[in-house]
């Protein structure tokens, strides 16, 4: 395959044929496809944020900033509902269009797109932090089929977080895919942290090990936070019992007769049997090594919440009893968990509806609402605390449908408003709009595909499976001890046991295209890591919020020397097309810019394509969204 | 190349350098001094050989025969001093090496063992942790450095930042005869179309610049010039291993493990501080004595010559070589005539800058099942590499959070283990 020399052969990876144009795929133009409504009150609540928005500046004294053009509209709304560029049939056919509400209708067809899956996928992924763990997590796979599910469905946001924080039962098991977040770090009070951190934006991971050096919260407070939890463990192995009667005799056997066979045997019987177990005690003991003064090592914590009001918790087991007993003693499970779930995702609860509108602002206007989306406090609001009461409200009315909410953004007078550069010359920043930030590292390189193809959102995340795991659970609740052995004797040996299931899944999903035209979001399980995205720094799912954007030398140098577009690309069989050198620059700019260029760029009109283009795709306008 | 993508005055050097670190008092440097005697070692090159090497097949022969499973022992040039027949490269040099018998680790999985092993610090899902190479690239940079000082050869894991800014991480060098990924221009591309693009690039920056300046959009800027500069160094020489003299290259075989060696000492030699080299594979729980030799045989021809290479260069003296891993393997060879993990009473070696080269620092009982006499934790091996380094192992920084933590966890530096 030729390839532009754009690029080097290092991207040879990603140059295969591009399908030509098969119709108007996904949202391009208005192509009648019929899409779910938005409620009408939507614009009522972007009216509301416009209000007081404008209060504030008033009160401030500073201008509002001027509404965007639709160039940048159709650039912007693209970036961050759907997580790439518009393709230039995109831009065109926006700007082309003349009803008075186009913006509204564009909105409305992108957040009910397949791309918009795509994007608010990779999101929650990120959030969750969906990776495999060791023989904790062997496969990732039903928990992003959980999540997938959940941006199919549009599921409302309070009930994921509920589902996630009360998640039993086995792990691969078909639908219950949710226990993979409690799986991702089986250490309880590091999970606490975590699910604190995620849903309540609150950082209290100090607390763990000592009073929090300068929050109110202390050791004891953690504890007895952790108490409602108490005994929720993953357990991968058979329970001892079933382990002892059924399993244990073949395992020596093949142990002593072939390693393969063994892990085989192993891995196979995790898959029906790996679970999380425990529905929490609402007893907890401090530590053994407990420090001050209002407590004794081991002595029993009985749950309580951080702030805000105590849900009901059915104890069974006086707590003078418990103390009767010796130390390892938890007490039995009471469901006490599920009691930490109704507290945490209430809408009563002064953290979970402020931690939620102010990442999902920080998602889409690029800075804080009210603080680090990892760092809030009890009392802050932000500073402009009315907005951040208006969108908890808006939040709340809106039944944490996510849809709703950024529909109401993006409606937003606000939201079309000029880009603010945050910079020490800049106008104090009232939250009046988005500011200039780098894009995600997945939104990069997905515009790389809008440059390719017609249809970017083609091969998306949520059009497939990576069921390999469930499906092999399904089969195992009918397999019998010698099945396993068989299985794991016949059966496709180690490591093999698990490539032999993805490639089956992979098998049922059907064609799957190239997988140069995949979004990001596709390169799920069994593709790893996406090493484009990763240079770009992607989240490697290790911490929440755990994406880099800054720039390095290797990620510089493959912009400058590596990256390249297929000859076959969508920009190119346009520019084949078009009538003449000035008309290739205007395609050009608005392919990669999404607008047209200025007349101080016309000398750069003397260049080749490839030159211009080479410097557009390595420009900061490109991988800054404004 | 007089390009002009951004602040005119600012080299490659401060870009390495790059954070506002000017004025900097050095916290981390140990708090007695400097002295020549703490800071006897210039540069790490840290070999890590992921998987778990089995220490009964390598340098620790001095338990009971049963545990040395099919290995035999061999003498080495040093009287007191043994390994294994799977070693006879190294046999012949083991006056310059000091074995460390008695290594101790908490972590028995390789993906926690490794990341105890290379940060010090138990994995935890609320915090990354920065790997030793990582503090060492941000204590001991310096405004003259011109090359990364942290820089990971070969397949594996490449060098993490943990918490730090991302740019003390290590530069990656997946394979050592391709050098560093996209460093070069497009070979069809003349340096007069690249230097045009350029030009059209830097108009647009300073277009953009202009309404939307930031400390963000500045950073790029300033990376690309960096990255323009680096591409056009003579530090890229630095990883090509075709311009080494050929007497230096012909002490090295040709696989890929001898090459990174071989890199290892160019880098060094150039001054960069921290140089990690991979060699993966060593996880035999089946076959070990049909599939454990031929890497054995890759260590054993590649860190001979490379201790061969530093002695000629005379930067032996100056330069750290360390070969760790994250478990060992245990004393029974199992029914699958492969050893299982064994995180009590492991091995690594140390040579160079002055360690007490020709001897064994702590034993394993007899039986292979314990560390026994001179136990060196993981926390205490990353201690003792950042002292000989001149770095505190104390030296405290705070994670993005504001907790704090040390670069060693509290480990100590042995100072007996140095000459």
């Amino acid at each position: 395959m030729k390839m532009r020399f754009l690029m080097t052969l290092m991207f040879a990876g990603l140059c295969v044929s591009v399908p030509r144009a098969q119709g108007a795929e996904g949202h391009a133009g208005d192509s009648g496809k019929k899409v779910a409504s938005i409620p009408v009150d939507v614009s009522a609540f972007a009216q509301e944020i416009d209000r007081l928005v404008a209060g504030e500046l008033k009160r401030l004294e500073q201008e509002p900033r001027p509404e965007i053009d639709d160039y940048t509209f159709c650039r912007r709304i693209h970036l961050d509902a759907i997580g790439r560029i518009p393709t230039i049939d995109e831009l065109e056919s926006f700007v082309s269009d003349d009803r008075s509400d186009k913006r509204a209708r564009l909105i409305e067809q992108l957040l009910n797109s397949k791309g918009y899956n795509s994007h608010w996928y990779n999101y929650w992924a990120d959030l969750l932090r969906v990776k495999d763990v060791g023989d904790k997590l062997h496969h990732s796979g039903n928990f992003s089929e959980w999540i997938k599910d959940s941006v199919r469905g549009n599921k409302p946001y309070n009930e994921m977080a509920h589902e996630l924080i009360n998640a039993s039962g086995e792990l691969y098991k078909p639908g219950n895919g949710a226990t993979g977040f409690y799986a991702r770090e089986p250490m309880p009070l590091d999970h606490l942290a975590n699910s604190v951190k995620t849903f309540m934006g609150m950082s209290i991971e100090c607390a763990q090990c000592h009073d929090h050096p300068y929050e109110d919260w202390t050791q004891q407070d953690f504890y007895k936070l952790a108490a409602f939890a108490s005994k929720t463990h993953l357990r991968v192995d058979p329970l001892p019992k079933d382990e002892k009667e059924t399993y244990a005799k073949d395992r020596r056997i093949l142990k002593h007769r072939d390693f393969d066979e063994w892990i085989v045997y192993r891995e196979s019987i995790r898959v029906k049997h790996a679970a999380i177990y425990g529905t929490g005690t609402g007893f907890m003991r401090l530590p053994h090594d407990y420090q001050y003064t209002d407590g004794e090592p081991h002595q029993i914590m009985e749950a309580d919440v951080l702030f805000g009001n105590m849900p009901k918790v059915n104890y069974q087991m006086a707590k003078e009893k418990l103390e009767s007993l010796p130390k390892h003693h938890f007490g039995p499970g009471i469901n006490a968990r599920r009691s930490m779930a109704d507290w945490m995702t209430s809408a009563d609860n002064p953290m979970f509806t402020k931690a939620t509108v102010n990442r999902l602002w920080y998602k889409i206007m690029g800075t804080e609402l009210v603080g680090q989306p990892g760092g809030l406090t009890l009392e802050e609001m932000g500073k402009h605390p009315a907005l951040t009461r208006k969108l908890i409200s808006i939040m709340k009315a809106s039944k944490y449908d996510a849809k709703v909410f950024l529909s109401a953004l993006f409606n937003s007078r606000t939201y079309q408003s000029k880009i603010l550069a945050l910079s020490t010359t800049s106008p104090a920043y009232v939250l009046d709009g988005p500011v200039v930030r780098r894009l995600a590292a997945e939104v990069i390189v997905d515009s790389f595909l809008s440059l390719k193809t017609e249809t970017p959102d083609k091969y998306v995340a949520t059009e497939f499976h990576w069921d390999g795991f469930t499906h092999f659970y399904e089969k195992s609740q009918d397999m019998t001890v010698k099945d396993f052995v068989d299985y794991s004797v016949k059966g496709p040996g180690r490591g093999r046991f698990q490539a032999r299931e993805e490639r089956e899944a992979q098998g049922r999903n059907g064609d799957m295209g190239p997988n140069e035209l995949w979004r990001v979001s596709t390169f799920g399980r069994n593709y790893r890591r996406h090493w484009m995205a990763m240079l770009m720094g992607k989240s490697n799912r290790e911490l929440i919020d755990g994406v880099n954007l800054e720039p390095d030398i290797p990620q510089i140098l493959f912009m400058m020397n590596g990256l390249g577009i297929p000859e076959d690309a969508l920009i190119y069989r346009k520019l084949s097309s078009a009538a003449n050198h000035r008309k290739k620059m205007e395609l050009i700019w608005k392919a990669i810019l999404g607008r047209l260029p200025r007349d101080s760029e016309e000398p750069l009109f003397k260049n080749t394509p490839d030159d211009v283009m080479w410097a557009l795709l390595n420009s900061n306008e490109f991988r800054f969204g404004r | 190349m007089n390009l002009d993508l951004g602040d005119k005055k600012m080299n490659r050097r401060d870009f390495i350098y790059r954070v506002g670190m000017a004025g900097m008092s050095l916290p981390c440097l140990n708090a007695t001094g400097a002295s020549a005697q703490t800071s006897k070692a210039k540069s790490v090159i840290y070999i890590f050989l992921q998987g778990g090497l089995s220490q009964y097949d390598s340098f620790n022969v001095e338990v009971d025969k049963p545990v040395l499973g099919k290995s035999t022992i061999i003498k080495s040039n040093v009287d007191g001093v043994r390994v294994s027949n799977y070693y006879p490269k190294l046999a012949r040099q083991m006056d310059q090496v000091l074995v460390l018998n008695a290594m101790k680790t908490n972590q028995g999985a390789h993906p926690a063992g490794i990341y105890k092993m290379l940060t010090g610090y138990n994995p935890r899902s609320t915090v990354t942790h920065p790997e030793l190479g990582a503090w060492v690239n941000k204590c001991l940079t310096r405004e003259r450095d011109s090359l990364p000082n942290f820089v990971s050869i070969g397949n594996g894991r490449a060098g993490s930042a943990g918490f730090f800014p991302g740019q003390w991480a290590a530069l990656p060098v997946k394979d050592p005869d391709k050098g560093i990924d996209f460093v070069k221009r497009n070979e069809s591309l003349g340096e007069n179309a690249f230097k045009k693009r350029l030009n059209i690039l830097d108009s647009l920056n300073k277009d953009f610049e202009k309404d939307f300046g930031s400390k963000d959009t500045r950073s790029y800027v300033d990376t690309y010039a960096g990255s323009l500069k680096f591409m056009n160094s003579n530090d890229i020489d630095a990883f090509e291993l075709k311009n080494e003299n050929p007497h230096i290259v012909n002490l090295y075989g040709k696989s890929e493990f001898s090459r990174s060696c071989l890199m290892a000492g160019r880098l060094v030699e150039r001054g960069v501080r921290f140089v990690k080299v991979n060699l993966g594979g060593w996880d035999y729980h089946d076959g070990i004595y049909d599939k454990m030799p031929a890497n054995a045989n890759r260590l054993d021809s590649g860190l001979s010559s490379l201790l061969t290479h530093l002695g000629q260069k005379g930067l032996l003296d100056s330069t750290l070589v360390v070969v760790s891993t994250e478990f060992g393997r245990k004393p029974d060879v199992n029914p699958n005539r492969g050893r299982d993990h064994h995180p009590d009473g492991f091995t690594c070696l140390i040579a160079g800058a002055g360690v007490k080269a020709g001897q064994i620092y702590g034993s394993t009982t007899k039986d292979g099942k314990h560390a026994d006499e001179d136990v060196l934790d993981v926390t205490d091996f990353n201690a003792s590499i950042a002292w000989r380094l001149g770095i505190d192992p104390g030296y405290e920084e705070n994670s993005a959070s504001g907790r704090p933590f040390e670069l060693a966890n509290k480990g100590k530096a042995h100072k007996e283990l140095f000459s």
